[in-house]
C-alpha cells in the first residue's frame, strides 16, 4: 500500500508538472482574473469622470485624494539615485499642481518586448501611463485590450492643452475601431527612416570623395575597411537584428516608387505608391529584386562584413563598437545619427581619437530620393486598461509634455546637474556632470514637443539641419497610416508566414545559404505560398476595401 | 500477490479509512500535496485559454470562444511532425544514453578503489550540472565558433582547414547529445551510486566467495540489483519525453535559423512564435498539445510494464 501511495503521488508529480507546462496561460489566469476585479473598478472610475466631464471646468476636478501614477517605460535604468532625485523634484510640482506623484516602472532592453507585453497582460494596475509604439506593437496591444479607451470627453477634461494642441487628424490617426487609444507624439522634430551611419573620412580615404551614397558605394566601402582596418569588423551586427530594415531598405532603394507596408507585419503585404488601394505581396512583385539583395548579401557575406558565425552573436554591441571606432557602420536612423554625427556627445570618442573622424549618413531610398515621412504613432502614450487612476494619469501627462518646468526635469533631468543652459538658451552638460552619479533615464518618448524643446548645444547642427532639410523635401506622407488591420481572421496563415519569413529573411540577409540566389529566393516563395500569403493578401486588401470604400483585387502571387 | 490482495481489501473500507489509519504518512506528504496542488491543479482552469481568443481585458474565461482553432496553426504549419519527432528523438537519447552512461559511471566509481580519486572524479562530474543553461551556450560558442572559437584556432594553428559547424545542421544532434550528457551524466549516477551502495554487502561477498571475477560480479549482482531503480527513473523519464529542453536548446541554437530542421524542438518552436507574435492562446494549445501526448505516453509505458512485470509499474 505504500508504494501505492508512493507510486499515485510519483505519478501525480508527473502529470501535474506536464500540466504545469502546458498551462502557459496559467500564470495569467489568475492575474488576469485579478485584472477583472480591477477592471470594475476601472468602470466605476470612468464613471466618475462622465460626472466631472459634465462639471466641465478642470478647476471642478476633484483631486483631493493623493495618488500615485505609475508610467512605465522601456529602457535601462542607470545604476545611480538619479531618477529619484528627478522624480524627488518633480513631484513636488505635481503634487501642488494635481495632487500626484509620478513612479517610474522601468523595463530594461533586454527581452523588454516580452516583460513589456507580460507587464501590460497582468493588468493588475500596476501601471497606468504606458510608453506605447508602433515598433513596440501598439496596434495588437490596442486590439487585445492593453489600453483604456480615450474619450474626447476625457482627454478634453483630463488633458486639456494636449488636446487642443493635437490636431484632430492626428486623433483620427490614433484611433481603432474608431477609438483613441493613444496620445501622439506629433509635434516633435525627428525622422527615424533608416540608413547606414558610416565614417565619412574612412569613405574619403578609401576613394569615395563624397561619401556612400548607394549600395555599391557601401559594398566598396566595407571592403576598403576589410583591408585597410585590421582590427575593426566592417559590420560587427548581431544574428537576427537589421534583418527587416536592410531589406526594406534595399527595395526603397531599388524599386522606382515607395511602398507601404499594410496589414500584418512582416508578411510582405504592400501597396504601392503609384497603385491606390491595390495590395501587393512584395516578395512575389519583387522576386529579382529579392534575388539581387541575395546576391549582395552573399558577397558582404563572402567579403566578411560580419562575424562567420553571425546568427549565433548575441555579444556584440554595435553602436558603442561605432562610438570607439572598432566597427564601420551602424544600421539605424536618422535620429541616432544625430547623435553618432556628433563630436560633442562625449561617448563618441573616435573624434576625440582621431581630429579627422567624421560621419556621414547613407540613408535608404537616398539614389531614387524616396523617403517616407514620420508617422505620428511612431512613439505614442496610452492609459492601460488596468489603470485606477486613469483621469489622474492624463493630468500628470499633460503637465509633463506641456509644463515647461515638468518637461526639463523630465527630458533634460535637473538644472545645474545634468544639463545647464548657455546664453543662446541652449543646453549643454556642465562640466561637473559626473556620468557615474548623474546619468538618468525615462525615456520619455511620448510627449516631447518642439515647443518646450531646448536645443542640444552638443549636436553638430550645420550636418542635421541639411539632412533634415533633404529629408523634408524628400519626404511623401503614408496615406495608409489610419488603416488598422484585425488578424484574427488569418491568424494562422500569418502565424505561419511569420515561421517562414524568421527563418528565410535572416538566411537571406547575412547571405547564408547554398546553391544559387536563384533557388533560394524561389524556394522561400514556395514556403510562402504553401504557407498561406495569398490568403493574408486578399484579406488585408478585403478590410482595406470595406476601410477606404473602394473595391480592388489583391495582386495574385505566382 | 496476498498483500496485493490485501490492500485492495482494505481499500474497499474507504478513502476516509485510509486517510484516517495512514494520518501519519499523509500529514508528512501534505507539503508535496499542497505544492502539487497549488502549483498543477489550481492552474488547471486557465487551460481554457488555449480555446478563446485572448483578449486582456475580458480575460480567460470571457474571451470569445474559438473552439480548435489555435491547434490549427500547429496542424497547418506542416511542422508538428518534424517538431515532435525531434523532440521525441532529442529524449530517447538523452534518455538512453543518459541512463547507460550514469549506470556505467555508477559502477565505475564503485569499482574503484582510491578513495581520494573517486571523490575528486565524483566532484568534478557533478559540476556541470550546475552551470546554467545560458553559460552552456557561451561556452559552446566559444569553443566552436568560426572566428575566434578555441577549436578553430586550434585547427587552424595546426595548420588544417576549419570547422564551421554553425553552419551544418547536420553535426548538431551530435554535439547537443554530447553537451546534455556531459552536463547530466555526473549528477544522474549519484541516485545508482547510492542504489549500489545499498546493494546487501553479504550478496557480494559470497559471490567473492564463489569465485566470481569483476565482470561476473558486475553481471549478475550489481545490474540485477539495479533494475528496479533503472525502470522506475525510465519511467519517470519518459513521462517528459515530450517536454523539450528549452534552455539547452535555445541557448546553444538561439536564433540561427540554418540549423533548425534538426535542432527545432516543440519549446523553441513555440518561443519563437510567441516571441513574434506573442499569442497565448497559442503557446497553450500547444503545451495542452504536449501535456496531452505525454499523458498517453506514461499511461502506455506503464501499461507495458504492468504487462512485463507488474512489481515494476508505477499504477
Amino acid at each position: 500500500m505504500k508504494r501505492k501511495v508512493l507510486a499515485v503521488l510519483l505519478a501525480a508529480s508527473m502529470v501535474g508538472s506536464l500540466a504545469a507546462c502546458g498551462s502557459d496561460g496559467s500564470g495569467s489566469s489568475s492575474s488576469s482574473k485579478d485584472g477583472s476585479g480591477t477592471n470594475e473598478s476601472t468602470g466605476s472610475g470612468e464613471e466618475g469622470s462622465d460626472g466631472a466631464s459634465s462639471a466641465g471646468e478642470t478647476s471642478d476636478i476633484d483631486t483631493s485624494e493623493h495618488v500615485v501614477i505609475t508610467y512605465l517605460t522601456v529602457g535601462d535604468k542607470p545604476n545611480n539615485t538619479a531618477n529619484e532625485d528627478i522624480l524627488a523634484e518633480l513631484n513636488k510640482i505635481l503634487t501642488e499642481k494635481v495632487n500626484a506623484e509620478l513612479d517610474v516602472y522601468n523595463i530594461g532592453w533586454t527581452d523588454y518586448m516580452s516583460n513589456y507585453r507580460l507587464t501590460l497582460t497582468q493588468m493588475d494596475g500596476s501601471v497606468d501611463l504606458v510608453s506605447a509604439a508602433d515598433w513596440m506593437e501598439e496596434w495588437a496591444l490596442a486590439k487585445d485590450g492593453a489600453f483604456l479607451t480615450l474619450t474626447e470627453d476625457m482627454l478634453s477634461t483630463y488633458c486639456p492643452t494636449t488636446y487642443s494642441e493635437v490636431p484632430q487628424e492626428h486623433w483620427d490617426m490614433c484611433k481603432y475601431n474608431g477609438e483613441i487609444m493613444f496620445i501622439p507624439e506629433d509635434s516633435y522634430t525627428q525622422r527615424t527612416n533608416h540608413g547606414f551611419i558610416y565614417r565619412l573620412d574612412w569613405a574619403k580615404e578609401a576613394g569615395l570623395e563624397d561619401g556612400v551614397h548607394s549600395w555599391d558605394d557601401l559594398t566598396e566601402y566595407f571592403r576598403w575597411v576589410k583591408a585597410n582596418k585590421e582590427d575593426v569588423i566592417p559590420w560587427d551586427v548581431c544574428g537576427g537584428n537589421s534583418v527587416w530594415e536592410n531589406l526594406g531598405g534595399w527595395l526603397t532603394s531599388n524599386v522606382d516608387e515607395l511602398l507601404w507596408g499594410v496589414g500584418a507585419t512582416n508578411t510582405g503585404t504592400i501597396i504601392k505608391q503609384t497603385e491606390d488601394n491595390k495590395v501587393y505581396n512584395q516578395y512575389f512583385e519583387y522576386r529579382d529584386e529579392l534575388v539581387e539583395y541575395a546576391k549582395l548579401m552573399k558577397e558582404w557575406d563572402e567579403i566578411g562584413v560580419w562575424r562567420t558565425d553571425v546568427l549565433n552573436n548575441t555579444s556584440s554591441d554595435n553602436r558603442a563598437d561605432y562610438r570607439i571606432g572598432k566597427t564601420s557602420v551602424d544600421q539605424h536612423h536618422t535620429q541616432t545619427w544625430t547623435d553618432l554625427v556628433s563630436p560633442g556627445i562625449a561617448n563618441n570618442t573616435i573624434y576625440q581619437d582621431d581630429p579627422d573622424a567624421e560621419s556621414g549618413f547613407f540613408w535608404f531610398g537616398e539614389e531614387k530620393n524616396h523617403v517616407t515621412n514620420e508617422s505620428v504613432v511612431h512613439g505614442t502614450m496610452a492609459i492601460s486598461a488596468a489603470s485606477e487612476n486613469p483621469e489622474r494619469a492624463l493630468m500628470v501627462y499633460d503637465l509633463l509634455r506641456n509644463d515647461p518646468e515638468c518637461y526639463r526635469l523630465i527630458n533634460y533631468g535637473i538644472e545645474g546637474r545634468q544639463y545647464a543652459i548657455n546664453e543662446e538658451g541652449e543646453r549643454y552638460v556642465p562640466d561637473t556632470y559626473d556620468k557615474e552619479k548623474d546619468e538618468f533615464m525615462f525615456d520619455f518618448w511620448e510627449g516631447r514637443t518642439d515647443k518646450n524643446e531646448l536645443k542640444d548645444a552638443r549636436l553638430n547642427w550645420d550636418a542635421i539641419d541639411a539632412m533634415y532639410e533633404t529629408l523634408d523635401a524628400a519626404g511623401v506622407d503614408n496615406p495608409y497610416l489610419q488603416f488598422v488591420f484585425d488578424q484574427d481572421p488569418v491568424q494562422t496563415q500569418i502565424s505561419n508566414v511569420t515561421q517562414v519569413t524568421d527563418k528565410y529573411m535572416k538566411l537571406l540577409t547575412y547571405g547564408k545559404y547554398d546553391g544559387t540566389a536563384e533557388e533560394f529566393i524561389d524556394k522561400f516563395l514556395d514556403e510562402l505560398k504553401a504557407a498561406g500569403v495569398e490568403d493574408i493578401d486578399n484579406e488585408v486588401q478585403r478590410q482595406l476595401n470595406e476601410f477606404y470604400g473602394v473595391n480592388e483585387t489583391a495582386a495574385p502571387i505566382e | 500477490m496476498i498483500s496485493m490482495k490485501a490492500a485492495q481489501k482494505k481499500k474497499k473500507k474507504g478513502f476516509f479509512y485510509n486517510l484516517y489509519k495512514y494520518r501519519t504518512l499523509t500529514l508528512m506528504c501534505l507539503p508535496a500535496i499542497i505544492f502539487f496542488f497549488a502549483f498543477n491543479y489550481m492552474p488547471l482552469p486557465g487551460l481554457w485559454v488555449a480555446f478563446v481568443n485572448y483578449n486582456m481585458k475580458l480575460g480567460i474565461f470571457k474571451s470569445p470562444f474559438v473552439g480548435l482553432k489555435n491547434f490549427e496553426f500547429l496542424a497547418t504549419s506542416g511542422k508538428l511532425w518534424v517538431l515532435t519527432r525531434n523532440t521525441l528523438l532529442y529524449n530517447l537519447a538523452f534518455i538512453i544514453l543518459g541512463n547507460f552512461f550514469a549506470v556505467l559511471v555508477a559502477i565505475l566509481l564503485n569499482e574503484m578503489h582510491s578513495k581520494y580519486f573517486k571523490k575528486v572524479s565524483q566532484t568534478v562530474m557533478l559540476l556541470p550540472h550546475f552551470i546554467s543553461q545560458v553559460l552552456i551556450g557561451v561556452l559552446v560558442y566559444n569553443l566552436l565558433n568560426y572566428d575566434t572559437g578555441l577549436v578553430n584556432v586550434v585547427l587552424s594553428g595546426l595548420g588544417l582547414e576549419k570547422w564551421q559547424p554553425y553552419a551544418d545542421p547536420k553535426v548538431w544532434p551530435y554535439i547537443i547529445v554530447i553537451v546534455s550528457l556531459w552536463q547530466s551524466v555526473g549528477y544522474d549516477s549519484i541516485v545508482y551510486f547510492a542504489a549500489i551502495c545499498g546493494i546487501d554487502a553479504e550478496m557480494i561477498e559470497a559471490s567473492k566467495m564463489d569465485g566470481a571475477n569483476g565482470f561476473q560480479r558486475i553481471r549478475y549482482i550489481i545490474l540485477p540489483s539495479l533494475k528496479p531503480t533503472i525502470i522506475i527513473l525510465l519511467l519517470l523519464a519518459v513521462g517528459g519525453i515530450i517536454k523539450g529542453n528549452f534552455g539547452l536548446f535555445y541557448n546553444i541554437i538561439g536564433n540561427n535559423s540554418l540549423l533548425y530542421e534538426t535542432t527545432d524542438i516543440i519549446e523553441t518552436f513555440v518561443y519563437r512564435s510567441t516571441m513574434v507574435e506573442f499569442n497565448f492562446s497559442t503557446a497553450s494549445a500547444v503545451g495542452l498539445y504536449q501535456s496531452i501526448v505525454g499523458f498517453v505516453i506514461v499511461l502506455a509505458m506503464n501499461g507495458l510494464v504492468k504487462k512485463i512485470d507488474p512489481d515494476y509499474s508505477l499504477f
